[in-house]
């Protein structure tokens, strides 16, 4: 049968685009499959009403007109968790969005469409942390060095520039006796501006001759709404934040070699055992190099505003669905069983802190009495602190901003928990009534925090697959996860830190969200390398099979952000398969 | 059944009936309690904050998010919170009933007052074996029952203060026909001017 690519890669997102460019620049034919929509492009004018194209492979298409039209900085119309143009569901969005078991008091935030959780990320690009992957993962951290910088190249990605609510988080590090880190690999605790994927404003963005209505330059303008989908910039190429669909897949174009396909989900990986196969006449016919043992040839796939399925043939076939969707397709695929498929989940175990300000204290430290979460890069300065994890600041839009503060959490309604004198905070819990709406007045002089804890591997966290339920697409998967105690004890001590760095800063009233554990935003290592993959990413059980997105990382690199590591580990994995199944170029 | 129609305009219609009152009134008691009007807020800060989640039926907001559901759940999840309230009077565990003949034949969740609205949602969190008592698809389910108890509290506050009340006339239409009409007001209570092409705010260039 016909290959209908030399590759076929499943997902789009920070991982799968990179592979693409990668393999496509080299001269190897891709075809990039997305279960989600494609937003600004020509060949789908309506990318939420209408099915539009089957594929698209020309740069020309590409449209920021049309992405200015999808991209309406609402964040309901963009973010709502159930029928938002960044969701988890098909590009209809008069349909469900995908089910999944999440239990306790969780959820997933994940995002179907080309550019996947690119699409909302903050665009942080730290590396991770040196000691988490040396004599740790089964390569040296030594030899990630020339693709993150690869990376840090292609998006680019740039120190992030400083608005109010930096210059204030500096100001308390500092004063809480924090040292700023000046290299990219971190060694030592301290804090530092956010290395963002992120065009750098333009240098006339203060003069107030500088038209922002009618501006078609390139470069972040500081309107802060990252999370609610970039639309900033004079071409698709041009735009600000760097999701893949901007950088990666515009680049992977230009190459000719590419064919993107949006509104199709992958169900089933297709693999071939020619050692099971084939009279052995035939087979003693055959150069003993042509035998394989178990190997993919293509998949299986659903459209998503048809129904229609399909087959689609490659000689390798790259998985970069996400630490949720790679693993259950795996399993949903039937493919061998590997008791680490799906396990040693991480999720970064995330916690928020917010600090509230009087405007006196504003002024007195930065000459203005508000520091506006909505101004800005959304996530702009953080702290780093091998051996415990992260604390970044961030700041949203107020739906977003508001439900994440005071409406998640694992300890319940704040007004009906006993006080906790001995605490750094003086809030804990979730917050309602007239408290909230007062907490909301001073929304302009709220300074938050996400914390990301450096969480251990534990075989019993992960994703399997529901015995009984299903979707269009297969069973559908069942995510569990549990923090040990040494996680809990590092957590609280990271919020104890951002407590006192906000206290130091001068807050008048500091909340502590509380999290709970299970809620999906980092979604990492459920199909580890040296576990499910070999040091090159291809599965250990089934050739011509590769893994290119979070699952495929040894661990949670330490705590940061894992999109740049999963970019680099991308960008190698793509000239490990040149090298093995396409010979030198 | 809270059954969702679209007719000729493509705007959906709700069905009047009993049982979507009950299902309303009780979406309504919990929006309330979450956000509700502050006479005392409006005197301190300004008219404008007296205005709460009922103003701007965030109730409404909620009722479509849970039917969005692959299972549609806005039903069954209000009746939900009714047999919360009914354990926490029944357990005695409540301040004061606010309205017994409400309690009795309509929503019993409304019946209480908030800070006890809250106080049955954790007792209902706390599973001490009723979960019998709720209804399909939470009986036998208490995993769901967390997760829809916790997607309330975002819910409102999305629903409150992103731009959905903003939609106005649309807001219950299909996403793809909602149009904003006007900005809501509780961006007017908390200083939030709305999406912007870019702010003169550069302060350091590293």
């Amino acid at each position: 049968m016909n290959n209908d690519a030399d590759v076929i890669i499943i997902g789009a997102g920070g991982g799968g685009a990179v592979v693409a460019k990668e393999l496509a620049e080299k001269g190897i034919k891709v075809l990039l499959i997305e279960a989600g929509p494609w937003y600004g492009n020509k060949k789908w004018p309506n990318p939420n009403s209408e099915h539009g194209a089957v594929s698209g492979s020309s740069y020309d298409d590409l449209s920021i007109d049309i992405l200015k039209k999808s991209f309406t900085d609402l964040e309901d119309d963009m973010n709502d968790s159930m029928s938002g143009k960044f969701r988890w569901g098909p590009a209809n969005r008069e349909l469900s969005p995908w089910p999944r078991s999440i239990s306790g008091r969780g959820f997933a935030w994940q995002n179907s469409g080309v550019g996947g959780s690119t699409l909302h990320y903050f665009a942080n690009c730290p590396r991770a942390y040196p000691q988490a992957v040396d004599n740790i993962w089964p390569i040296p951290y030594e030899e990630l060095i020339p693709y993150y910088e690869k990376v840090e190249t292609t998006l680019p990605v740039w120190p992030a520039p400083s608005t109010a609510k930096e210059d204030l988080f500096y100001y308390g590090a500092k004063k809480a006796g924090w040292k700023r880190l000046e290299s990219p690999n971190v060694t030592s605790p301290g804090y530092r501006p956010q290395p963002n994927a992120i065009l750098r404003p333009n240098p006339r963005l203060n003069d107030p001759d500088f038209d922002l209505e009618n501006n078609k330059s390139v470069g972040c303008t500081l309107r802060g709404h990252c999370v609610n989908g970039c639309n900033m910039g004079p071409t698709i190429e041009g735009v600000a934040k760097r999701s893949t669909f901007v950088s990666y897949v515009p680049r992977a174009l230009r190459s000719g070699n590419i064919e993107v396909r949006p509104n199709t989900f992958v169900t089933k990986i297709l693999t071939k055992d020619d050692e099971q196969e084939g009279d052995s006449q035939q087979n003693a016919l055959k150069e003993i190099d042509n035998r394989e043992g178990l190997h993919a040839i293509g998949v299986l796939y659903r459209d998503t505003w048809t129904g229609e399925t399909g087959e689609l043939r490659a000689k390798v076939v790259v998985m970069a669905a996400g630490g949720i969707e790679t693993p259950r397709l795996w399993l949903n695929s039937q493919l061998p069983q590997n008791e680490w498929v799906g396990k040693g989940l991480v999720n970064h175990f995330f916690d928020c802190v917010a600090g509230i300000f009087d405007e006196k204290q504003l002024i007195d430290i930065l000459g203005v009495s508000d520091i506006k979460p909505y101004v800005g890069q959304n996530a702009a300065a953080r702290f780093d602190y091998p051996g415990l994890g992260v604390v970044e600041i961030f700041g949203l839009s107020p739906g977003l901003y508001s439900s994440m503060i005071y409406g998640t959490s694992d300890k319940g309604y704040n007004f009906l928990n006993k006080s906790k004198e001995k605490e750094p905070w003086d809030i804990e819990g979730l917050v309602v009534g007239e408290q909230l709406k007062e907490f909301m007045i001073d929304y302009p002089r709220t300074l938050s925090v996400l914390i990301f804890t450096d969480d251990e591997i534990d075989q019993k966290n992960g994703v399997t697959l529901d015995h009984e339920l299903k979707d269009e697409n297969g069973f559908i998967p069942v995510i569990r996860y549990e923090p040990s105690d040494k996680d809990k004890e590092k957590r609280d001590k990271l919020a104890s830190i951002a407590s006192e760095i906000l206290r130091k800063a001068g807050a008048k009233t500091i909340i502590r969200s509380n999290w709970p554990p299970n809620i999906y935003i980092h979604i990492q290592s459920t199909m580890r390398m040296g576990y499910v993959t070999d040091t090159n990413c291809e599965a250990k059980q089934v050739k011509r099979l590769y893994i290119a997105d979070n699952s495929v990382l040894y661990n949670g690199i330490g705590g940061p952000n894992p999109t740049l590591t999963t970019q680099a580990l991308a960008t190698r994995t793509a000239e490990k398969i040149i090298e093995k199944y396409f010979g030198p170029r | 059944m809270y059954d969702t129609l679209y007719n000729l305009d493509n705007k959906m219609i709700k069905y009047q009936n009993e049982s979507l009152k009950r299902t309303q009134e009780t979406f309504q008691a919990f929006v309330d309690a979450v956000i509700p009007r502050t006479p005392g807020l409006a005197e301190e800060y300004g008219r404008i904050q007296f205005f709460g989640a009922l103003d701007s039926h965030t109730d409404e907001y909620i009722i479509l998010s849970l039917n969005y559901y692959y299972i549609p759940i806005a039903e069954p999840t209000a009746e939900m919170l009714d047999v919360a309230a009914e354990h926490l009077v029944i357990m005695d565990r409540n301040n004061r009933l606010v309205n017994f003949s409400r309690f009795m034949s309509g929503s019993a969740f409304a019946a209480i007052e908030p800070s006890d609205r809250f106080r049955a949602i954790t007792l209902l969190e706390q599973m001490n074996g009723y979960l019998e008592d709720l209804p399909v698809p939470f009986h036998d389910n208490p995993e769901l029952v967390l997760y829809t108890t916790s997607n309330l509290n975002r819910f409102t506050m999305m629903g409150y203060y992103s731009e959905w009340s903003g939609y106005g006339s649309t807001r219950l239409a299909t996403p793809n026909q909602r149009k904003l009409e006007f900005y809501p007001f509780s961006w007017n209570q908390i200083g939030y001017p709305g999406p912007s092409r870019g702010y003169r705010a550069l302060r350091t260039e590293l």
